[in-house]
């Protein structure tokens, strides 16, 4: 809510003085006797508060002008970037403007339009407006010298000056500062026009924050529709994957089968979970584990959502699309099949750490009929209902390695790290090299290991020995057991399934290649 | 679990006749966050988001609402601010912040509107914030006027009773220490005060600093005809939000706190006042000696406690952590409050059967008190049990509960512990959905020494992520109950689990009805295949899996022709049992009936608030003072006989 706007500027006489407000008194009060007192004459003195106390029958202004006025018309320093003040539980935000030109006296124009806002009012939204409305008030008078003719016009009265606003009298600036603060605090919106080549836009718009960054293996589901394609402007990438979101594939298959760039794709739906067009959800398969939370609670007493989860869980098979005759049944008939709404809440409250889907699904066949498991899953993880539960996978120290970090930690002097066997160092040393080969060639930044796209054949291949990994991937596996990436990432990234790679860590090869890995869930 | 508060700088400025004066300010070269400023943010919420290119704008990040002007053409000629320093290595003294100091003076020395109120300015992006004080109106800083120190004092002292429990992180003890202190004002005491520095006595500055500072005090501030007497000063906190609260937060922990300590101080013994003497001097010969900036600094650090103290604020605050400083050899605490610690939302109230669990060890705990034997909070750490609630303490110590509240509430606020429901090992423990995973290869050795012949932190964690039981049945025997707990003590302390609450309603006439005819059908159906929106087609590769794979359909009905019936009548669940309604009200003593334990039936009122999906189940034992198994079983009884419907989460 925008309290009041006022234009100020620095008075080559008066000093800061303000010339409109709106609403006429909220700044300097009309003060019929000190007509003239009332403009502080001194930029430097700013102890002189209480000089300008309003009359009894005025409402208080908002803000003390003369208390703050160093700051709102402050050093040429400062001017031409956001300044705002708190001031009285009101935060006065400004641009202020010093335009220097041969013309003015003093060779300087000094001025600023600042907007009152509660203190408590985040402020944020508000500084473009400032920013803009500073611009379009400097070209007002760059261009066409508005803000300085305006004070020679006959008639026109300042601030405080009784009969203030004149209207009527030429100056435009009080009716732009009354539609602006009108206009914004109705709609969020405003548009003043002082001539055809001078309009004011404004829209008070919050800032969205900007959302991580999506990863490969994250699921990308339309939430809510895209805009007709006439009214929104589709940039050629989206065009392009938009027939494969589907709730189903993840961002690393939308690329490879609409045959974009990973990093386009990454972008283009970072851009609709911006706008809320997208939810990203994690992949789903059946060794995921959900578990419930504490929102289940609101579902549980909400008919409304019960109702909704039950339309979207429902199966919807092709064979009964095709007839829509046999749609109209009897209603004894139909109703055996619907899902009940106590087998939903049943569902969601019975599902914990132990058990992954797929044992979840064979325990729950009965109640599960007709329920399609992955919409049910995609239900309770939009409406938080649920909460997956990741796997991480961190390599445990070596020994080696183990006296070098963790030596400030554990004084435990490890005796038994044995000098380690020429085969071993050089296979050490094989890989140091590769890890830096690895790093300096790929795109992804050395500091945050990303995994590189895998795209140019797979290393691995599940012959009748089961997986096989190649050195290079071996690379990239070790930089994803750290504990920050969740299976999902690391195996849409290894391009492996969860279990023929927990298989192979946990082999024979894995083992020796990779050394034990702590697999912990969270 | 730290949150960035965006602090860049801090400032101290000083008002005498001749003008406002910057006297300090840490660091010599305050950086830019960047990313937070509010230039930036303007860029980003634009539809397009330029993620690629957010490392390389770190410096432009302020310029950018300067384009907006530049766009239209704006006259003004003006140095471009800079940050850095000349190719020289000379630091242009003149500006901070890129700032004329001249500029920034006349900013931040606000006219008596402002004193002893919030200020805060916000600069392209930089936000000021500070508490200015001024001296009385006849320009004297003496303590005639009583109102502030009582102020200053009501906030000291809290609970008289436990005057001597202070730890050295509270400012509490400061009452005496500086009454002792008031009388010697020279600057050994304050050297040896502010413990962490050393104090450069030959120094010819510090000797005039000292011969200004005593005479100061000896002639008290009636000598108020001194040119250069401060008749303000003003403590700012500069720093880039990215939220507006931080600035309140900023404010109202660090800001105004320090002004205060500061104010009193300076009435005492014109400490301020002597101090940016100090600190005006070194700047004024560092000057005129052509001295390198950051030796300058170096000699105001060494020569003045005051830019010690604002130099440890600073630095302790902005990562986060607490400030213990001494002003005056008074000892002050600042520190922004965490989130989590805050006692002020409901939820972490300190009641009676809530428990504490502490995040240090308790001899580092007791290391850190001054007076470790004596002190009734080193008793209650040294006593403290993760297991026993606040009320059971309180029993044990012999100590009134008042007290014992006020002891965790100290230690909550000084982030050595936090709130937690007593562990029990009856209670369930699950995975912590933030657990620091990436921490384990560091925790292990750790954890390692302390529980060697124990199972492993992997092994632990995997226990307890698995299918949710009891923490008591992982413990092997009786004898091992006590470092099970230390164990689990240690996960929760390193958030690695939680505990895992049951909720749960009372559910009325639960029917066996069960469609066998669906079971059947489902069974000798094979899924069909199909497309839908959602419904991709099948791949062998995919880890995701469509929908043909996951559901089990129906053959013959169109789904949105179905009649969906209204909750089926056979279920029935009372939400609210503490108000039900006529009809729920039969029910509940229906169930009441049908109950075949006669003390369940007794106490069945006494249950029946917990059973409204809010209230855990575990909390019913120490809330009702019921035996815990008893609670279990009953609720298991409940669920039996299909009285109950329960979801479990953390």
């Amino acid at each position: 809510m925008l309290k009041a706007v006022f234009y100020t500027r620095f008075h080559p006489t008066h000093g800061p003085s303000v010339i409109h407000q709106y609403p006429p008194d909220s700044i300097v009060p009309s003060n019929k006797n000190t007509k003239t007192s009332d403009l502080p004459s001194d930029l430097e003195n700013t102890d002189n508060d209480g000089a300008t106390a309003p009359s009894k029958d005025l409402p208080e202004p908002l803000v003390t002008f003369s208390s703050i006025s160093a700051s709102i018309i402050p050093a040429y320093e400062l001017c031409d970037a956001p300044l705002s003040i708190c001031s009285n539980g009101y935060r006065v935000l400004g641009l202020p403007v010093s335009l220097e030109d041969a013309k003015y006296e003093r060779n300087r124009f000094t001025f600023n339009v600042a907007f009152v806002l509660d203190e408590s009012t985040d402020a944020q939204p508000w500084h473009r407006i400032v920013a803009k409305t500073a611009a379009f008030f400097t070209a007002l008078e760059v261009e066409d010298g508005v803000l300085q003719a305006e004070e020679e016009s006959v008639g026109l009265k300042w601030a405080g000056q009784e009969g203030y606003p004149a209207r009527g009298v030429g100056g435009k600036i009080f009716e732009v500062l009354e539609a602006l603060v009108g206009q914004v605090n109705g709609c969020g919106e405003a548009c003043v026009r002082v001539s055809d080549v001078h309009v004011l836009n404004l829209r008070l718009e919050s800032e969205r924050v900007a959302p991580p960054e999506v990863k490969g293996c994250e699921v990308p589901m339309l939430v809510r529709a895209l805009p007709a394609e006439d009214l929104w402007t589709r940039d050629l990438t989206l065009l392009r994957i938009l027939p494969y979101i589907n709730g189903v594939r993840h961002v690393q298959r939308i690329a490879e089968d609409a045959d974009v760039e990973m990093e386009l794709v990454q972008r283009a739906v970072r851009e609709l979970v911006l706008h809320g067009h997208v939810r990203l959800l994690d992949l789903f398969h059946f060794q995921a584990i959900y578990v419930a939370t504490a929102e289940l609670k609101n579902f549980t007493e909400s008919d409304k959502l019960q109702e909704e989860c039950r339309k979207y869980v429902i199966n919807t098979s092709a064979s009964s699309q095709d007839d829509l005759s046999t749609g109209d049944q009897g209603d004894s008939a139909t109703s055996n099949r619907v899902p009940k709404l106590e087998d939903l809440r049943n569902l969601y409250s019975s599902l914990t750490t132990e058990q992954p889907l797929h044992d979840f699904v064979l325990a729950h066949t009965t109640q599960l009929t007709n329920i399609d498991i992955r919409r049910f899953i995609t239900f309770g993880l939009v409406q938080n209902l649920l909460r997956r539960i990741h796997k991480y996978g961190t390599l445990k120290p070596t020994s080696a390695q183990f006296s070098s970090e963790g030596a400030s930690l554990s004084p435990v002097k490890l005796s038994t790290s044995k000098p380690k066997s020429n085969e071993a160092a050089v296979r050490e040393f094989d890989r140091a090299w590769k890890r830096a080969a690895l790093s300096s060639g790929w795109a992804t930044p050395p500091s945050e290991p990303r995994p590189p796209l895998l795209m140019s054949g797979r290393s691995f291949r599940s012959g009748a020995g089961g997986v096989e990994i190649g050195e290079e991937e071996e690379e990239v596996l070790r930089g994803l057991l750290d504990g920050r990436h969740c299976f999902d990432e690391v195996c849409v990234a290894m391009r492996m399934a969860e279990g023929k790679l927990l298989g192979w860590l946990k082999g024979r090869q894995g083992r020796e290649r990779m050394g034990e890995v702590v697999v912990v869930c969270r | 679990m730290k949150r960035s508060n965006g602090l860049i700088a801090v400032l101290i400025l000083t008002r005498s006749k001749p003008g406002p004066k910057l006297v300090f300010h840490y660091p010599a070269e305050p950086q830019l966050v960047g990313s937070n400023s509010c230039g930036e943010h303007n860029d980003c919420s634009d539809s397009e988001l330029e993620y690629d290119e957010e490392p390389e704008r770190e410096g432009s990040g302020r310029d950018s609402p300067r384009e907006v002007t530049s766009l239209v053409n704006t006259v003004a000629t003006q140095p471009e601010r800079s940050f850095s320093h000349d190719a020289n290595g000379h630091s242009d003294s003149d500006s901070v912040l890129g700032y004329h100091v001249d500029s920034l003076e006349k900013l931040l020395s606000p006219g008596r509107w402002s004193a002893r109120k919030k200020f805060e300015i916000c600069l392209d992006g930089i936000t000021f914030v500070g508490h200015p004080v001024y001296a009385s109106d006849n320009g004297s800083w003496s303590t005639q006027d009583h109102g502030t120190p009582a102020e200053f004092e009501a906030e000291r002292v809290t609970t008289p009773t436990l005057g001597r429990l202070q730890t050295s992180t509270d400012c509490n003890e400061a009452a005496p220490t500086s009454k002792a202190n008031v009388t010697i004002a020279a600057p050994e005491t304050v050297g040896q005060a502010a413990h962490d520095f050393t104090h450069i006595p030959e120094s010819l500055d510090s000797q005039r600093g000292l011969s200004l500072a005593t005479s100061m005090t000896s002639t008290s501030t009636a000598s108020g005809a001194l040119a250069e007497q401060m008749t303000m000063f003003h403590v700012v906190f500069a720093h880039q939000p990215h939220r507006q609260s931080v600035t309140s937060d900023v404010y109202q922990h660090v800001a105004k706190k320090l002004a205060k300590a500061l104010h009193y101080c300076q009435k005492q013994t014109n400490y301020v006042g002597v101090e940016c003497r100090r600190l005006l001097a070194i700047k004024a010969k560092a000057k005129h000696t052509k001295m390198p900036a950051d030796e300058s600094l170096k000699q105001m650090l060494e020569g003045s406690g005051l830019a010690w103290a604002l130099k440890e604020v600073f630095e302790r605050v902005s990562a986060g952590e607490i400030a213990g400083i001494r002003l005056n050899g008074m000892e002050l605490s600042v520190q922004i409050p965490q989130v989590e610690a805050s006692t002020s939302d409901g939820k972490n109230i300190l009641g009676p059967h809530t428990g504490l669990l502490l995040l240090e060890d308790k001899d580092v705990l007791l290391r850190q008190l001054s007076h470790s034997d004596a002190s009734p909070l080193a008793y209650f750490i040294r006593e403290h049990a993760a297991t026993k609630s606040l009320q059971k303490q309180s029993t044990s110590l012999n100590m009134p509960f008042r007290d014992v509240q006020y002891l965790a509430r100290h230690l909550i606020k000084w982030r050595k512990a936090q709130i937690i429901a007593p562990l029990h090992r009856r209670n369930m423990y699950t995975s912590n959905s933030e657990a620091p995973i990436d921490q384990i290869r560091k925790l292990m050795p750790v954890y390692g020494q302390r529980f060697a012949s124990l199972p492993s932190l992997p092994q632990m964690l995997k226990v307890l992520s698995g299918k949710p039981i009891q923490y008591g049945l992982v413990i092997p025997s009786r004898d091992h109950r006590a470092p099970y707990m230390e164990i689990l003590a240690f996960l929760i302390r390193h958030r690695f689990v939680m505990q895992l609450k049951t909720y749960g309603w009372l559910k009325a006439d639960p029917s066996p009805y069960n469609s066998l005819v669906r079971s059947s059908k489902a069974k000798s159906k094979r899924p069909v295949s199909g497309v839908s929106l959602l419904s991709p087609h099948g791949d062998e590769d995919s880890m995701s899996v469509s929908s043909e794979r996951t559901a089990i359909p129906i053959s013959d009905v169109q789904a949105d022709n179905m009649t969906f019936d209204k909750p089926s009548p056979d279920e029935f669940i009372i939400f609210d049992p503490s108000h039900p309604t006529e009809d729920e009200s039969a029910m509940l003593e229906h169930i009441r009936e049908s109950i075949p334990d006669p003390e369940l039936r007794e106490r069945f009122s006494q249950l029946l608030p917990y059973f409204d999906g809010e209230h855990a189940f575990e909390e019913i034992a120490a809330e009702e003072a019921m035996k815990r198994a008893k609670v279990e079983e009953w609720a298991a009884l409940l669920d039996r006989e299909g009285h109950l419907l329960t979801f479990r989460s953390v």
